[in-house]
């Protein structure tokens, strides 16, 4: 392999990991953090990328205020979903699945309701650079830039802030983090909001890569959650972990062949084979092939095994 | 007993209107074909109805929306036939979609209009197709890809039926420099790098540009379908490639991404269809301001899913209209007798033998103003590769879909 290929596929990995960070990082936090199965957490990420639509295409904002204008909007949809339905729900881990799928259809009939149900789209600068006889868009160099940023606020949030403090204290123990005088109610709520904030942003950064419609959010909510349970019970460093290795195996069967099985039929030219592996599908199969058993070995998802090793 | 024996005779003669069914997809990714396809089919049935209707009786339209889930076409199929007793339907807009419910349509000896673009060979006694074909699009795109480009060409393709069969249909024109036979004095295509067949919801063609990269292709052909593989072309632009590799396409701008992307990500990219809304005569004069009124938007583009659902129930309305009746076997026999009328897409005509359609086609590039510009215009195309396979004036009894071995 020469040296700009494995410049490309490395870069590829990191596209991989990067779109897989991006998607699960707000659910961390709803779902790996607060136990919340979020069936509406697409949506988050749709509404995210309508904010910039929005922005853009109706109030002629620059591109970059409407990416930055998206958390706080999706955030504050957040925040009215969890004071209207998911806090009367807390404890009721069905009801709040099947709540959260309705508000999933909700927000998706409301989308399309007001910008129809078209596919979209935000253009944005095309720059690339050259790496050997490849060209590569800068776009993805800075999503991958973003959601370290992301990644990396969150862990100094929850580390060192005393909201960090205050939300992990209310997570782990809501009736001892009360009585210690905290407001475990405007606890979750921050928590809830921040988590579709962050799903808003993912949204907004993805949008000029991706189609602008109102039910995308259903195509990537799969391995959002894919990624959190692979991630297990150490959220932000389990989802990261579980993103580099769901990225790196996705992105490495969606770029080469593992072998090839002949087949009848047409084909040109002979001889007639289909290769397994080397496509997008591969890699899709692959990522959903590995998690199942990943799992299977390790119930407890790759943190929870750190965790029973110490 | 078969389920055709039970059914109630449809009582068309006695009511003041008429059942006629829609079967579209006006939500989810396949709807950036279905919501032109239902725009053009509102406007037929309106335009059928303000001219006083058929046979004295108005068209009263039943649309159900197939969401872009395959699972749904069956079970509305069934619906518009047992429930509504519709006189015909029209839809269906995927391949996979059309495969899944005309077995209901042949159960229930059903006539059915399908009409958007495929991959051809559909040889069925109750289907009419006025969606062109393999020959009609990859003939033209092929010879003018062979001159213009180069002999080099990389594939990526929508990974369901439409995609494979398209791509063995391809592979023989391409080969055989633009015609299923090989064609004396001309260049002969070649493939390079791999072809790849890519699912209806991959958003991300990070690898796949790269592959394209490495295999330096002298055109892309694409046979990529629905919302999330418009992300392919500007992925595409975005990594530099849109002045290095032209782009043909069978599938691009019928769903008018034309429209939805920008013209610094597609321009020059070349498309070959019956019906561009540039096309210059009377009739598509009439046919733009209506439908722009229709819409309420002065800048609609119809497109060519748009024109062919249009052309699909004027088809129809005309066969009626000959039959004088509503029955499936009289309106057959009146569209086997070779309906051809001049439409906004110019003059048309339905093939007896096949039940497809004979257009002049289109070769245009993409513009900077969301359009196109015309190339070259190809008049009265057979789709060959369907007509020299089916014959159901002959063999009637044929509910089949042919594609090469």
């Amino acid at each position: 392999m020469s040296l700009d290929t494995v410049g490309i596929v490395a870069l590829e990995i990191l596209n991989s990991v990067t779109i897989l960070v991006l998607l699960a990082l707000g659910l961390a936090l709803i779902f790996g953090m607060m136990r919340i199965v979020n069936l509406a957490q697409g949506e988050f990420f749709t509404a995210g990328a309508f904010t910039v639509l929005t922005a853009v295409r109706y109030a002629h904002l620059p591109l970059w205020a409407g990416m930055l204008l998206a958390p706080f909007v999706v955030a504050a949809l957040g925040i009215a979903i969890e004071r209207l339905i998911i806090r009367r729900l807390y404890g009721r881990p069905l009801d709040v699945m099947l709540a959260t799928w309705g508000v999933s259809l909700l927000l998706i009939g409301l989308i399309t309701v007001i910008f129809g149900a078209v596919t979209q789209g935000i253009p944005f600068a095309l720059g690339n650079f050259r790496v050997g006889r490849y060209s590569y868009p800068e776009y993805r160099i800075v999503m991958t830039s973003v959601a370290a940023g992301l990644m990396l606020g969150v862990y100094l949030l929850f580390r060192y802030t005393a909201f960090g403090r205050r939300a992990r204290a209310t997570i782990a123990n809501p009736e001892m983090a009360s009585a210690a005088g905290i407001n475990t109610p405007r606890m979750f709520m921050l928590t809830f909001g921040l988590g579709a904030g962050l799903a808003g942003a993912a949204g907004a950064i993805m949008a000029p890569i991706v189609g602008v419609v109102p039910t995308m959010g259903v195509l990537y909510i799969a391995r959002a959650f894919i990624t959190v349970v692979v991630g297990g019970p150490i959220v932000l460093l389990g989802t990261l972990s579980s993103a580099s290795v769901l990225g790196v195996i996705e992105a490495l069967i969606s770029r080469f062949s593992l072998f090839k099985i002949g087949t009848a039929g047409h084909c040109a030219p002979p001889p007639c084979e289909i290769s397994i592996g080397g496509s997008a599908f591969f890699g899709q199969i692959a990522l959903l092939l590995f998690a199942i058993v990943l799992l299977r070995l390790l119930p407890q998802g790759l943190s929870g095994f750190w965790r029973q090793r110490e | 007993m078969a389920p055709a024996l039970l059914r109630a005779r449809p009582a068309w003669a006695q009511g003041k209107t008429v059942p006629v069914g829609s079967l579209l997809d006006k939500t989810g990714g396949i709807n950036i074909y279905g919501l032109p396809a239902i725009a053009g089919t509102e406007y037929a049935v309106a335009e059928i109805n303000a001219k006083g209707g058929l046979l004295g009786k108005k068209l009263e339209l039943i649309q159900y929306d197939t969401q872009s889930d395959i699972a749904n076409f069956p079970k509305f199929a069934k619906k518009l036939i047992l429930e509504d007793q519709v006189a015909v339907i029209h839809g269906g807009i995927t391949s996979a979609s059309r495969e899944s419910f005309r077995p209901v349509i042949d159960e229930y000896k059903q006539l059915y209009f399908y009409n958007i673009i495929y991959e051809g060979g559909v040889c069925d006694k109750y289907v009419f197709v006025t969606g062109e074909t393999p020959t009609q699009q990859m003939g033209p795109l092929s010879k003018y890809a062979l001159k213009k480009y180069g002999t080099k060409a990389y594939t990526v393709a929508a990974d369901y039926n439409f995609g494979h069969i398209s791509w063995k249909w391809w592979d023989i024109f391409w080969r055989n420099g633009g015609g299923l036979t090989p064609v004396s004095g001309a260049k002969k295509g070649q493939h390079v790098g791999k072809v790849e067949f890519i699912p209806l919801d991959v958003t991300d063609f990070n690898a796949t540009i790269n592959r394209i990269q490495e295999a330096k292709p002298d055109v892309l052909m694409s046979f990529l379908v629905g919302g999330a593989h418009i992300n392919f072309y500007r992925q595409f632009a975005a990594a530099g490639l849109k002045e290095k590799i032209p782009i043909i396409s069978t599938t691009f701008g019928f769903g008018n991404e034309h429209i939805v992307l920008d013209a610094k990500e597609v321009e020059g990219l070349v498309a070959c269809y019956p019906y561009f809304d540039e096309v210059d005569n009377a009739e598509n004069r009439v046919f733009k301001a209506g439908m722009k009124k229709k819409m309420n938007n002065p800048n609609y583009y119809i497109g060519d899913a748009g024109a062919e659902s249009y052309n699909g129930w004027h088809f129809w309305a005309k066969a009626v209209q000959k039959a004088g009746s509503f029955e499936r076997e009289a309106v057959t026999k009146a569209l086997e007798s070779g309906i051809e009328w001049d439409s906004p897409m110019g003059h048309v005509k339905m093939d007896p033998a096949s039940h497809h359609t004979i257009f002049t086609m289109h070769l245009a590039a993409v513009n900077k103003n969301h359009g196109w510009n015309m190339l070259e215009s190809f008049p009265n195309v057979p789709p060959t590769e369907t007509m020299q396979l089916c014959d159901l004036i002959k063999n009637p009894n044929q509910h089949t879909q042919y594609q090469p071995k």
